[in-house]
C-alpha cells in the first residue's frame, strides 16, 4: 500500500514538473542550442517516473499476493498518536498569527505552555518552562543581536 | 456626518504634524536587501551607527535578503510610510522588474540621498597580450565568439555593463560569451586559473588582486578617472560614450511626510560629507557619490530607462 | 613566546572565551545553526580590534560545529547541518547507553580534526590554493557527482528508495533564479523563492521537527528521551584507546575535510557525509551504521578540518569556501585586510595572531566542550514534552532569524512534513540532503562548462584533474562489486 501511494505521489510530481518546465525558454549561445533552464528538471521529472512505475509494480505485485492483509493488532507502544502530531503542526502553523497578534515574548508563552500541556506535562509547570524559553529567546535575539521579533497588534498602543 | 469627515481628516493631519515634529521617538529600521558581511550590509550598520548618534534614537539594520535583492526593497517599499522603516536601496531597484523578477518599480520608493557610486572596470589577467582596451576590443572584432568573459550570474550588474560597452563599441553584444558566476570573487578566480578572459566587476572588488599585480586594469566605465587608480582610463577617453557601475543610497515607502524626509535628508547627507564617512569607505573600498534627494531620484528614473535598454539588448528583459 | 603573550591578552582572550560558550549553546540547540551565530555575531565584531573579532568567528564556528554533534548523539537531531552525518552511529551508540563514550571520542576527534586542518591551512595554503586555481566547471560538475554518488553508498540495501530520495532533492534545488539564464523556475512568482528554498530552514524541518514529530506520535509515556541512565563522565581513557586503534580514520576524515573545506563552495556538511561514505564504503567493518566507533569518528574528525579548510581560499583568493568564510570576508574588509596571496606579508602579524587562536581555540574545545556536554545532559533530565516544544520553538526562531523572513518558518515546516513523511514511507533522508546540497554545484557547473565547449562533453573526461574524479566515481560505485567478486573467485 506504502509503495502504491509513494508511486502515485512520485507520477503527479514528476508530470507537474514535466508540464511546468514545458514553458521555461530554449538557450541558445553562438548558434548552438545548449541545455537550458528545462534539461535539468526534465530529466529528474523523467527518472521520477520510471521510480515511480517501479514502486506502482512493487505496489501492485504485493496488493495480489496478500489480498487480505491481516488486521493489524498494534501495541500500545505502536500505535500513532495522531494528536500529538498535529498539535505540533498547528504550534508551528499558527505561530506567525499568534506572535503577530500577541507579540513574541506572550505568544511563545501561550502557545508554548499549550502545546507543553498537550504533551502531558502539568499545566503549572508549562506555564514556568514556556516562560524560560520565551526569556531566553528574548534576550539572546532581541537584547543581544537586535534582530527584530514581533511586537504584536494587542499592545501597540501602549508604544504609540 | 461632514463634521466627522473634517474632524477625521484634521486629525489625521494634526497626528502627521506631531509624528514628524519630534521625529524619531522611537528605534527605527534600516532594511537591508543583502546579507550580513556583505558591502552593502557594512555600509548599512555604519550608516546606522551615525544616525543613531545624531538623530538620538537607536537605528537597526534589519538583513531582508532573497530574490536577488526583491524581498528586501518588496520590504522596505510596503512597509508602513511613517519614516520608521528605511531601506538601503542598490541598483536592483532599476533592474529586477524589466527581468520580470518583481512588480515592483523604481517609483515605489521615495529617494532622500545616494552615498555610493562603484564603476565597472574591465581586467585582464597579467600575463594576457591585451595592453589597452583598443587591443582587446580590435581582438574580439577579429574573433567572434572566441572569447570569455565573467563577473557575475547572467543579467547581473557586470554581465550588463558589459553588454552596454560592446553595444556602445559598435560591437556586437554576442560576440563574446558570458561565463556566469555567483559573484566578481568566484569570476577572479577564474580569470586567475586562466578560465575566462576577461572579467568586468568593479575595480573596488578586485583591489588585492589589483594590487598584488595578478591582473591589470583596462578601463573603467564611469565618467571620471577614479583617484584611487589613476592610470586606469576611461571608456569615453577612448570614445566609447559608455559608464556604468552599482550604487547604493537611502529611501523610504512612498507617502512618507515631508517633515520626516527632509531630517533624515539632511542627517545623511552631513553624515556622507563628514570625515569619518570618507575614512569608512576608504577603508572598504567603496566609492563616494552623493546625490540629494531630487537628484538622486532623477539619477534612478534615468537608471531605469537605461537598463531597460541594456537587459532588452541582452535578452534578459521580459 | 610575545605571540602566545598576545593571544592570553584578557582583550583578546575573553571575547573568545563568551563566543566559544556561545558556540556551545547555539550548536547544541538544534534550530539554531553555526552559521547564523556567525551571521549574529560579526555585527557586534566592527567595533573591535580585528583578532578580537575573528577570534570570535573562530571560537563560534568550531565550537559549534562540534556541538551540533551533542544533540545528534542524544536526541538524533543534529544541531547544525554539519552535523548530519553525526545522528547515526552516535544515537546508536546512544541507545545502547554509550552515549558518554561517543560524545567524549566526538569531542577529541573534533579538536583533533580541527588541530590537523588548521595545521593544514598553516602549512599548505599557498600551495593548495594554487591547485585548487586549476580547477572549474568540469572538475566542480564531478566533485558534485561524487559527493551525490555518496548517496549510493549510504543507502545500501535500500537503493532504489535512496535514489528517489536523492532526485527529489535535485529538483527541489532546481527552485529558483537559473545563475545560468537568469530565468525563475518554480517560484511562482513568489519573490521569498526567487533564491531558491532556504537552505538551513529546510535542513532544521527536515532533521529538527519531523524528529519531534516522530517523538510526540509515541505518546506520553514511550516519548520519553531513551535516557541517558549511565552517568555522563569523561571515558578519557577508552576515547584514548579506540582514537589510537582508529588513527587512520582520523587522519584520513581530517584530510578529506581539509580538501572539501578547501574547495570553494563546499563546507563541512558536504566533508562529513563524504568522509562517511568513504569510511563506510572502504571499510570492512559492517557495523558502520548500527553504532560503531569508526562511523563516529570519521565524520567529526572531517567536519572540524573542514572549518581550517574553508579558510585556506579565504585568505588566498578572497573567495570564500562556505557560507561561514563568506560571512568573514566582509568583516576582513571591514577591518581593511585585503584577503589575497599578499595578505601573508602584508599583515603577517595578524595571520600570525589568527593561526595562533585557531590553534587556541583547539585546545580550550576540550574543557568547553565538555561543560556544554554535561550543560546538555542536564537539560536533558527535563520531561520530553517540555524539550521537544522548546526543540519546536527554537526550530521556528532559528528560521526565521537567518533572513528575518516568516517565510522561511513554513519552508521549516513543509520540510518538517516532508522528513516525516520519508519516516513512514521508509525512504533514507541522507540522499535528499546531499541532492539539496549538491544540485546546484552540479547542474551549474555542467551547464557553464557546456557553454565553454560549445556543448562539447569530451573536455568533461580528457581534462586530466576530470578524468581522474570520473575514474574515482566509477571505482566508487564498482568498486567494492568487484573486490568481493575477486575474493570469491579466489575463495573458490
Amino acid at each position: 500500500m506504502k509503495d502504491l501511494i509513494l508511486g502515485l505521489v512520485l507520477l503527479i510530481l514528476a508530470v507537474a514538473v514535466l508540464f511546468l518546465s514545458s514553458s521555461f525558454p530554449n538557450f541558445v549561445v553562438r548558434g548552438e542550442r545548449l541545455p537550458g533552464p528545462k534539461f535539468f528538471p526534465t530529466i529528474l521529472a523523467i527518472i521520477l517516473i520510471c521510480f515511480s512505475a517501479y514502486c506502482i509494480l512493487i505496489g501492485f505485485m504485493k496488493f495480489f499476493k496478500k489480498p487480505r492483509e491481516p488486521l493489524e493488532q498494534k501495541k500500545e507502544s505502536e500505535k500513532i498518536h495522531m494528536v500529538n502530531v498535529l498539535s505540533v503542526i498547528l504550534s508551528v502553523t499558527f505561530f506567525v498569527p499568534v506572535i503577530n497578534f500577541f507579540g513574541t515574548v506572550l505568544g511563545i508563552i501561550l502557545l508554548g505552555a499549550a502545546l507543553m500541556t498537550l504533551l502531558g506535562i502539568k499545566w503549572y509547570q508549562s506555564f514556568i518552562y514556556s516562560s524560560l524559553l520565551a526569556s531566553l529567546v528574548y534576550v539572546i535575539f532581541q537584547v543581544l543581536f537586535k534582530i527584530p521579533l514581533a511586537e504584536g497588534t494587542l499592545f501597540s498602543f501602549l508604544v504609540r | 456626518m461632514r463634521r466627522i469627515w473634517i474632524l477625521v481628516v484634521s486629525l489625521t493631519v494634526l497626528s502627521g504634524l506631531l509624528l514628524a515634529a519630534d521625529y524619531p521617538r522611537k528605534s527605527v529600521t534600516i532594511i537591508c536587501p543583502w546579507g550580513a558581511g556583505g558591502g552593502t550590509d557594512r555600509l548599512a550598520r555604519f550608516l546606522a551607527d551615525e544616525l543613531s548618534k545624531k538623530l538620538g534614537q537607536p537605528f537597526v539594520v534589519v538583513n531582508r535578503t532573497g530574490g536577488g535583492g526583491a524581498t528586501g526593497h518588496s520590504a522596505g517599499a510596503y512597509a508602513a510610510p511613517d519614516g520608521y522603516t528605511l531601506t538601503v536601496v542598490t541598483l536592483e531597484i532599476a533592474t529586477m522588474h524589466w527581468m520580470g523578477l518583481t512588480d515592483l518599480t523604481f517609483d515605489a520608493f521615495e529617494y532622500i540621498a545616494q552615498v555610493n557610486e562603484d564603476a565597472a572596470g574591465v581586467i585582464v589577467r597579467a600575463n594576457s597580450p591585451w595592453k589597452s582596451l583598443k587591443d582587446l576590443l580590435d581582438s574580439i572584432k577579429a574573433n567572434p565568439g572566441k572569447y570569455l568573459f565573467s563577473g557575475t550570474a547572467a543579467g547581473g550588474i557586470w554581465d550588463l555593463a558589459r553588454i552596454g560597452m560592446l553595444d556602445a563599441a559598435g560591437i556586437p553584444v554576442d560576440a563574446v560569451t558570458w561565463i556566469p558566476t555567483t559573484g566578481a570573487a568566484q569570476g577572479l578566480v577564474e580569470l586567475l586559473g586562466g578560465h575566462v578572459d576577461v572579467v568586468t566587476c568593479s575595480l573596488a572588488e578586485a583591489i588585492s588582486q589589483l594590487q598584488s599585480g595578478q591582473v591589470r586594469a583596462l578601463a573603467i566605465m564611469a565618467d571620471e578617472r577614479d583617484p584611487r587608480f589613476p592610470d586606469v582610463p576611461t571608456l569615453k577617453e577612448q570614445g566609447i560614450n559608455w559608464s556604468a557601475g552599482t550604487w547604493r543610497g537611502i529611501a523610504v515607502p512612498k507617502k512618507t511626510p515631508p517633515e520626516i524626509k527632509a531630517v533624515l535628508e539632511k542627517a545623511v547627507l552631513e553624515i556622507a560629507n563628514s570625515d569619518s564617512f570618507k575614512n569608512f569607505m576608504n577603508t572598504n573600498g567603496f566609492g563616494i557619490k552623493i546625490r540629494n534627494g531630487a537628484q538622486f531620484y532623477e539619477f534612478v528614473k534615468q537608471q531605469d530607462q537605461d537598463w531597460k535598454h541594456v537587459l532588452q539588448l541582452g535578452g534578459y528583459a521580459k | 613566546m610575545d605571540l602566545i603573550t598576545r593571544l592570553l591578552d584578557p582583550s583578546v582572550f575573553f571575547p573568545l572565551t563568551i563566543a566559544m560558550f556561545f558556540g556551545i549553546f547555539v550548536g547544541a540547540i538544534p534550530g539554531l545553526t553555526a552559521t547564523m551565530a556567525v551571521a549574529l555575531i560579526i555585527p557586534v565584531t566592527y567595533y573591535m580590534p580585528p583578532i578580537a573579532g575573528l577570534a570570535m568567528v573562530l571560537g563560534v564556528s568550531f565550537t559549534a560545529i562540534f556541538a551540533g554533534d551533542i544533540p545528534a548523539t542524544f536526541l538524533r537531531i543534529p544541531g547544525t547541518p554539519a552535523s548530519g552525518a553525526a545522528t547515526l552511529d552516535g544515537f546508536e551508540l546512544s541507545k545502547k547507553g554509550k552515549g558518554s563514550l561517543a560524545l567524549t571520542l566526538d569531542l577529541f576527534c573534533s579538536a583533533l580534526g580541527g588541530l590537523i586542518g588548521v595545521l593544514l591551512l598553516i602549512l599548505t595554503a599557498p600551495p593548495l590554493a594554487k591547485f585548487a586555481l586549476k580547477f572549474t566547471n568540469f572538475e566542480y560538475f564531478w566533485l558534485g557527482v561524487f559527493g551525490l554518488s555518496m548517496a549510493a553508498v549510504l543507502s545500501k540495501g535500500n537503493t532504489i528508495k535512496g535514489l528517489i530520495s536523492a532526485s527529489l532533492g535535485l529538483l527541489i534545488s532546481t527552485i529558483g533564479i537559473d545563475v545560468t539564464t537568469g530565468y525563475p523556475r518554480f517560484t511562482f512568482r513568489n519573490a521569498e523563492l526567487m533564491d531558491g528554498v532556504s537552505f538551513i530552514p529546510a535542513m532544521i524541518g527536515l532533521f529538527g521537527l519531523s524528529e519531534v514529530l516522530k517523538r510526540v506520535q509515541l505518546g506520553r509515556k514511550v516519548m520519553e528521551i531513551p535516557a541517558i541512565s549511565e552517568k555522563s563522565r569523561l571515558n578519557v581513557r577508552e576515547s584514548l584507546i579506540a582514537m589510537w586503534k582508529h588513527k587512520f580514520t582520523i587522519i584520513r576524515g581530517a584530510l578529506i575535510g581539509t580538501f572539501i573545506g578547501a574547495l570553494p563552495g563546499a563546507g563541512a556538511d558536504i566533508a562529513a557525509w563524504v568522509s562517511y561514505g568513504v569510511e563506510k564504503n572502504t571499510s570492512r567493518d559492517s557495523s558502520i551504521g548500527k553504532g560503531s566507533l569508526r562511523g563516529v569518528i570519521a565524520p567529526t574528525s572531517a567536519n572540524n578540518a573542514a572549518l581550517g579548510g574553508t579558510w585556506i581560499p579565504a585568505l588566498v583568493f578572497g573567495v570564500p569556501g562556505d557560507s561561514i568564510t563568506a560571512i568573514v570576508l566582509g568583516a576582513m574588509l571591514m577591518y581593511g585586510l585585503r584577503p589575497g596571496p599578499l595578505i601573508f606579508t602584508e599583515s603577517k602579524d595578524l595571520i600570525q595572531q589568527l593561526f595562533g587562536v585557531a590553534i587556541l581555540v583547539q585546545i580550550l574545545l576540550i574543557p568547553i566542550g565538555w561543560i556544554g556536554i554535561k550543560a546538555f545532559s542536564i537539560f536533558l533530565k527535563l520531561k520530553a514534552g517540555i524539550v521537544l516544544t522548546s526543540v519546536v520553538f527554537f526550530s521556528i526562531i532559528g528560521s526565521y532569524a537567518m533572513r528575518n523572513s516568516f517565510f522561511d518558518i513554513y519552508v521549516m515546516l513543509v520540510f518538517g512534513l516532508i522528513g516525516y513523511a520519508f519516516e513512514k514511507l521508509d525512504i533514507p533522508l541522507a540522499p535528499m540532503i546531499l541532492g539539496l546540497i549538491l544540485g546546484r554545484m552540479i547542474e551549474d557547473n555542467l551547464r557553464v562548462g557546456l557553454i565553454k565547449t560549445k556543448g562539447n562533453f569530451l573536455p568533461f573526461l580528457t581534462r586530466p584533474i576530470s578524468l581522474i574524479l570520473f575514474l574515482l566515481i566509477v571505482f566508487t560505485l564498482i568498486g567494492p562489486w568487484i573486490f568481493s567478486l575477486f575474493k570469491k573467485h579466489a575463495s573458490k
